[in-house]
């Protein structure tokens, strides 16, 4: 306040923004010090807005009533704007959604005794906890989200983030109570990926359109619209076999090396109102899968532990996969 | 001191109101992807009415508070708004100062200027892999909405300021009531 009241006479605006462009560049750097928008980022700017994070979380939450007064806005107007031909379509989707819904909870109901029968319940019995969302970035260059837990409810940087319809992103702040997730659809986000049909693995990363794109796929790669896109694993971060979205365009020039592959995401976050956090490692999510699959004394006997001891990146690779295909296989 | 004390507290009036705006409002309010930019905006409302050190600092502390909220490369919000504040402070104490045309047109200049480095800064950082598309893509769309947001802020602050001269007394010449005048005379 004091420095506020100077007059131009005293401090020298120009000196003063020179010195303060200097802090702001000594922060910057600092930033990328820390390992800037990587996970694995850590140390006292990270540990600052964690802190921040827990301090404007009564912000989050009054945002989170106006965006949801600002929604309802939308869809009155959509509602009364909306004419008798899309109201009619709008009522045949909703008749073939209740039969599909049947189909599925009868599907549900068989995936769950088979998965009884085989004791894959219990292997996929991911560790996680519900989060609700508190609210969305605050600026444009960074798609993430607010949660309202925290290290007090056991999170931690890297847990991967799901709603019902697949995975959204990952954590990357974490403050007492609430933490900052990074969604996929983040230019900055990168998650490696299988095409669910064809098999090949890929990495799939977001942009500032909110698309999907997926990379390093050659041009003798089968791809088209509609094929499902699936976690591959690779990396240790995500679980393998979680779903993320389908193919809606594919194109290349025949001077390409790879082609380019937009995908839709399943999961829209601003449809959700609650999400899911794994809060167990994959290497642990993947070890239990094993020992649920062919007993511990198999294990052992093969030198599987590493998938587990270590939790390194190659035991996790090679271990999540037996489960998954077992899972696939229903 | 006694002089500067009144506009002080309208510039943390201000600041105040566009934090609360960015928590709380912004991110209900994106259009096609694109969150307002309040606190910007609020920094070259402070500059098109205050000096250079007190517009500096309010530029420098509203940019912490943002980058400290946001994940994207911190110290970037920070950067941009200390030079936006002083650029736009300086060049505004000409003869020009006051003029609404010419503040809006200012306000349109920085917040493109604005958008534009806080998209250099990140794509230096490691943080914008897409510079060339996010232009398009998220600049363009950002400097539009930001500056419809701050040409109707400004408007809105220049009649409560005029409101607020006219419950105060006569003027002179740039502004300032004729007591304060009298007194500094």
């Amino acid at each position: 306040m004091a420095l506020l009241s100077q007059t131009p006479k005293k401090v020298t605006g120009g000196i003063l923004a020179i010195v303060l462009c200097v802090f702001s560049l000594g922060l910057i750097t600092l930033w990328s010090y820390e390992g800037g928008v990587s996970p694995e980022a850590s140390g006292i700017i990270h540990s600052a807005r964690g802190a921040i994070s827990t301090v404007v979380a009564p912000f989050n939450r009054a945002s989170s009533i106006v965006g949801q007064a600002t929604n309802a806005v939308g869809a009155a107007t959509d509602n009364f704007t909306a004419s008798p031909e899309s109201l009619r379509e709008l009522q045949a989707q909703n008749e073939e959604l209740a039969a599909l819904v049947i189909r599925l909870e009868e599907s549900r109901l068989e995936n769950e005794r088979l998965s009884e029968l085989l004791g894959l319940a219990q292997a996929y019995d991911l560790e996680a906890t519900a989060a609700r969302i508190l609210s969305t970035s605050i600026d444009s260059w960074n798609q993430t989200i607010t949660i309202d837990k925290g290290i007090e409810d056991g999170l931690a940087v890297g847990m991967p983030v799901m709603s019902p319809n697949g995975l959204i992103g990952q954590i990357e702040s974490v403050g007492r109570y609430n933490s900052e997730v990074r969604l996929l659809t983040d230019p900055n986000s990168g998650v490696a990926v299988i095409i669910q049909g064809s098999r090949n693995e890929g990495v799939l990363s977001g942009s500032h359109t909110r698309l999907l794109y997926l990379s390093y796929i050659s041009l003798d790669v089968p791809v088209s619209p509609g094929d499902a896109i699936v976690t591959s694993g690779a990396g240790g971060v995500y679980p393998k076999g979680i779903i993320i979205g389908e193919v809606t365009s594919v194109h290349y020039l025949p001077s390409d090396v790879f082609q380019t592959i937009v995908v839709k995401p399943t999961a829209k976050v601003k449809y959700y109102e609650e999400v899911l956090v794994l809060t167990g490692r994959p290497s642990e999510v993947t070890y239990n899968a094993l020992i649920a699959m062919h007993g511990e004394d198999y294990l052992n006997a093969n030198g599987a532990n590493g998938a587990n001891g270590n939790g390194n990146g190659n035991g996790n690779g090679n271990g999540s996969a037996a489960p998954a295909n077992g899972v696939g296989g229903h | 001191m006694d002089q500067s004390q009144p506009r002080m507290s309208i510039v943390v009036f201000t600041a105040l109101i566009a934090i609360i705006l960015q928590l709380v409002v912004a991110p209900a309010i994106t259009l096609f992807g694109v969150v307002p930019n309040f606190i910007m905006v609020a920094a070259i409302i402070t500059a098109l009415r205050n000096g250079p050190v007190r517009s500096t600092v309010t530029g420098f502390l509203l940019g912490l508070f943002f980058d400290l909220c946001s994940l994207g490369p911190m110290g970037a919000m920070t950067l941009v708004l200390t030079i936006l504040s002083y650029a736009v402070s300086s060049l505004n104490r000409g003869g020009f100062a006051g003029n609404i045309i010419i503040d809006l047109f200012t306000m349109i200049a920085a917040v493109a200027l604005g958008e534009f480095l806080v998209s250099v800064i990140y794509a230096i950082a490691g943080a914008n892999p897409q510079f060339m598309l996010s232009l398009v893509q998220l600049v363009l769309p950002a400097i539009v909405y930001d500056s419809v947001i701050g040409c109707i802020l400004l408007i809105v602050f220049n009649e409560a300021q005029r409101g607020r001269k006219r419950r105060s007394g006569p003027t002179l010449g740039s502004g300032r009531s004729l007591s304060r005048k009298l007194n500094k005379l």
